[in-house]
């Protein structure tokens, strides 16, 4: 009797811890991950590359080279210009994945954007240590044909002359020719989270709609951005914020083109009521009667002017700060990333959360400042204040050019529903 | 639903299973905890020291050298020890087979690995053919250690152990012989389609798939005789060396069909990957290494294991942590954050079961070290053991973020697996090889001071080579990690430990060719039997020349 429940425990009790790793690692993955969509910068393997990408697993190259760029707080991987760290959905045509385990050899998830040339490529196969002396890269001769002279439509190899054949010319095989068009095709540059799509010409100016209440709004709305309401000392938004809500750089009125509509009645309501303290907006909002907020944020939610001019580049390194603290945050100063609240590439949580993504630096900034000094208090949950009390200004700064060098995104959706960003089922 | 809530549900869950599991063998265990440890004791056997690999002399001198020396002289059970004869004679001839198999595929797998370590530091030699290339050879290194040396001994070791263990014989055997012969055509197709390049691009599933459903057949023929022979088992208790077994037959088969399912993708597929990576060692391989050191340490030494109750406790809490540890390997990659979370905190909950060992091991050995001197098959297992502790440590060790950052693609990591499924799973093999080899073909090893040189040739080779590797990973990896230094300085700092390594691999290698020549020597040397006066107190032969 004991015995055979002895026997039984053996049996079950192993099924079940196997089973519960399995289902852990394996099948929760297969379900979290199975309906990622590729991301839009990303581009299917063209059927040369497909075969280059068999050149890659038959020549073993994942043993000596990883294609996982780590994230910058572990590794300076983003420094060796080995690009962003990479998402799920950047492998959503690798099947067989390629992530590899080590790194003999650099890593080569962007190898396409760092080294583009083909021709350097060809040759740093047939013989590494002629481009990278010091390499322990295996040569892969066996790619190549040494020929008498090369035929019409092959492709000859130059290195340098004292690895080249004493007579001939090096002509690549299909192999190699395919390999290198896989490498350099491996180019994941692209914003990790697509942004929302480009606008511009390409876009309406105000999105259409046919609701007659949402069109008596836009009227009412559009006049008061134009002209302002002279009687009760409101001053035409336009002045300060662009014709078309596009943003002022140079004097730090915000874009507030495609902003939900019920943030910016929200933010109207909170310079009436002094939660947001600024001399310029105070009267504007008091002197709006209800409806008037209303309707003047309903017509700017729907407006997607291009960005604003843009102001010189910032430097790289402050760049790359404002997208650490924008995407990952800095535990020792305990502030956590931008995009926890603000969105996946700062486009906003509509219709509470504003995006901050193509807001001008000079406006972002001094929004920080504005958190930070109690100026403004619209979070009731007082994260914001909290978040900007913790950032110095050189981070308050790097931030701000981060989110200023990013595309803002357009309304596309009813006026309320959160705009389309990236592809989410 | 949330993964989060599946995930904390799911521990909470299995953490109250794991207790009362431990609670049930704790009890049950408790109240035969002696007669436990003691079932692979004949009655009156505990005291003599028993060693087939080793000479009449020496013999003599490691039962001088043991602690416990009370059943010395003491009459042994003789229908017990027919019965051990009679399961060794029904296991005899598979056996042999399947340590055939493993001894060619080391030499074949050293060469390899020899042939791959020398090409990093000369990488312009032998760049002629493509079989030969770099990621090639040393693809095919890894499957046959991994499919060929690994499995057939261990696998030899389990149909060996198994009817001793259960105090019956092997049944069906024919079975156990086809799926040793379709494994093994299985792994020279495979073989052979990797160094034609036919690679799936998954580390540790390299193999073509068709291939692998071969190797699962095989796997299953292999399964039918260990099922039938537990079905007839002849004892009261399940020895601890069963347990590990069992995790090990049964875990392997769930892993390879899962891991072979023509589903996976993308990032899922890289989580699959070191999921089944890293299980292919903590679920096969170290449990039939483990049940080997659970039966040949008391055995060699004459002394029950030092705590039975504790080698519950490992069995279960490796049998629960070591499975998710897996993702360690994707630490900084594209996975989900709470995998790797897991990943850690598992892998540094693997301190348990490995402490357990580690009590365990030394508790046995107290009092006994010098028997260490007598008996090279020893030398082989506690080595591997020894070597077990320090893989598991540093494993968990690694799995930490701080320390991944710096070890994390670099050789490193290259060194630490060879740790695992050298120093441990290897070593213990060959101990048991050693012990094995004389109970099958009823004769002596024909060289005995070979195995002394084998035990040293490659504790040397592997220590320089562990060593060696660690550093030159280590300094690898903070060289990576410092953006000022050009890559290339990752490279060629590395170059002399390189160059280390393959010194250590020729060693090893050496150490291997003199294992198969004496292996050879023993199997095609009838002419060496080994009579009753040059073995004067291995009891089974007595027994076995008496009936």
């Amino acid at each position: 009797m004991h015995l055979e429940l002895t026997a039984r425990r053996l049996v079950t009790g192993t099924l079940v811890f196997v089973l519960l790793a399995t289902v852990l690692l394996v099948v929760l993955p297969f379900f979290r991950l199975r309906h990622l969509e590729a991301p839009e910068g990303l581009h299917p393997y063209t059927d040369a590359q497909l075969r280059g990408r068999e050149e890659y697993l038959r020549q073993g190259c994942v043993y000596c080279h990883s294609q996982q760029p780590r994230d910058p707080s572990q590794a300076p991987d983003m420094k060796r210009g080995w690009g962003r760290p990479s998402v799920p959905a950047d492998y959503v045509y690798d099947t067989p994945h390629q992530l590899g385990t080590m790194r003999t050899g650099p890593d080569l998830f962007n190898i396409g954007a760092r080294q583009p040339s083909a021709a350097w490529h060809l040759g740093h196969l047939y013989q590494p240590r002629a481009y990278v002396a010091g390499s322990n890269m295996p040569a892969y001769p066996f790619l190549f044909e040494v020929k008498a002279e090369a035929e019409a439509g092959e492709t000859t190899v130059a290195v340098p002359p004292q690895f080249a054949p004493a007579t001939g010319v090096i002509v690549a095989k299909r192999a190699a020719l395919d390999l290198v068009q896989y490498m350099v095709g491996l180019d994941h540059t692209y914003p990790a989270i697509s942004p929302h799509p480009k606008q511009g010409a390409a876009g309406p100016l105000l999105l259409p709609t046919k609701d007659p209440a949402v069109l008596a709004d836009i009227k009412v709305g559009t006049a008061i951005v134009r002209d302002g309401v002279p009687g009760a000392g409101v001053a035409a938004c336009a002045g300060c914020h662009g014709q078309h809500a596009e943003g002022n750089a140079a004097i730090g009125g915000p874009r507030l083109a495609g902003q939900s509509d019920m943030y910016l009645d929200a933010q109207l309501a909170a310079y009436a009521d002094g939660r947001r303290k600024d001399p310029i907006m105070l009267p504007v909002a008091k002197g709006l009667s209800p409806d008037q907020r209303r309707a003047v944020a309903v017509y700017l939610s729907r407006l997607s002017p291009p960005g604003a001019a843009a102001g010189p580049p910032p430097e790289h390194a402050v760049l790359e700060r404002g997208e650490r603290l924008a995407w990952f945050g800095d535990e020792a100063l305990h502030v956590q990333g931008c995009v926890n609240c603000h969105g996946p590439a700062g486009t906003g949580e509509p219709p509470t959360i504003p995006y901050l993504a193509g807001q001008s630096e000079s406006f972002l900034g001094a929004s920080l400042h504005a958190w930070r000094d109690g100026r403004r208090n619209t979070d009731p949950s007082g994260q914001m204040t909290q978040i900007a009390k913790n950032l110095g200004d050189a981070d308050i700064a790097a931030i701000a050019a981060y989110y200023a060098s990013q595309t803002p995104p357009s309304p596309v959706a009813e006026a309320g529903q959160p705009p389309v960003t990236g592809k989410k089922r | 639903m949330d993964p989060i809530i599946i995930l904390l549900s799911a521990f909470l869950l299995s953490v109250a299973a794991l207790a009362v599991y431990i609670r049930s063998m704790q009890t049950g265990a408790a109240r035969d905890d002696v007669s436990g440890a003691n079932v692979i004791f004949a009655h009156g056997e505990t005291g003599h020291v028993d060693d087939p690999a080793a000479t009449p002399s020496s013999r003599e001198a490691l039962q001088d050298a043991v602690a416990v020396q009370a059943g010395r002289g003491g009459a042994i059970d003789d229908a017990e020890l027919a019965a051990r004869v009679a399961a060794d004679q029904s296991t005899s001839g598979v056996v042999l087979a399947y340590f055939i198999s493993a001894v060619v595929w080391i030499v074949l797998g050293s060469l390899a690995g020899l042939v791959a370590s020398i090409k990093l530091h000369n990488p312009d030699w032998l760049t002629s053919s493509d079989w030969l290339t770099f990621g090639r050879i040393r693809t095919i290194h890894l499957n046959i250690v991994a499919y060929g040396w690994s499995a057939f001994a261990g696998g030899g070791l389990a149909i060996w152990l198994l009817p001793r263990l259960l105090r019956t014989q092997l049944q069906g055997a024919s079975y156990a012989m086809s799926g040793l012969i379709l494994w093994n055509i299985a792994l020279v197709i495979g073989v052979v389609e990797l160094a034609m390049g036919n690679m799936s691009g998954l580390e540790w599933l390299e193999m073509p798939r068709w291939v692998n459903l071969m190797l699962a057949i095989a796997a299953g023929f292999v399964a039918v005789p260990l099922m039938l022979t537990l079905k007839r088992r002849k004892v009261e208790h399940l020895y601890v060396s069963v347990w590990y077994l069992g995790l090990g037959l049964f875990a392997f088969p769930v892993l390879f069909i899962v891991a072979n399912l023509p589903v996976h993708f993308g990032v899922q597929q890289a989580a699959m990957n070191w999921w089944y990576g890293h299980n292919v060692l903590g679920y096969f391989f170290t449990p039939l290494s483990l049940a080997a050191v659970y039966y040949f340490l008391p055995k060699i030494l004459g002394a029950p294991v030092y705590s039975y109750n504790l080698s519950l406790l490992a069995f279960w809490t490796l049998a629960f942590f070591y499975g998710q540890t897996g993702i360690h390997h994707l630490i900084g990659g594209p996975v989900p954050g709470w995998m790797v979370t897991l990943a850690i905190i598992q892998g540094v909950m693997m301190f348990i079961p490995v402490a357990g060992f580690m009590v365990n091991q030394f508790g046995t050995l107290k009092g006994n070290w010098g028997a260490l001197r007598h008996s090279p098959t020893l030398g082989f297992i506690v080595a591997g053991g020894l070597m077990y502790v320090a893989a598991s440590f540093q494993g968990s060790a690694m799995s930490l973020r701080s320390i991944s950052t710096v070890g994390h693609f670099t050789h490193f990591v290259v060194a630490h697996a060879h740790l695992g499924n050298y120093g441990f799973v290897t070593m213990v093999f060959f101990g048991g090889i050693y012990f094995v080899l004389p109970r099958i073909l009823q004769r002596e090893w024909p060289f005995p001071s070979l195995i002394w040189a084998h035990l040293w040739l490659v504790i040397i080779g592997f220590a320089i080579y562990f060593i060696g590797l660690s550093i030159g990973g280590w300094l690898q990896g903070l060289a990576m990690l410092d953006a000022k230094r050009p890559f290339l300085d990752s490279v060629t700092l590395t170059l002399p430990w390189l160059k280390s390594r393959t010194v250590a691999g020729l060693l090893m290698t050496l150490g291997h060719l003199v294992f198969a020549g004496n292996f050879f020597a023993m199997v095609f040397q009838p002419g060496r039997e080994r009579g009753l006066e040059t073995s004067p107190s291995t009891v089974e032969r007595r027994v076995s020349h008496a009936s």
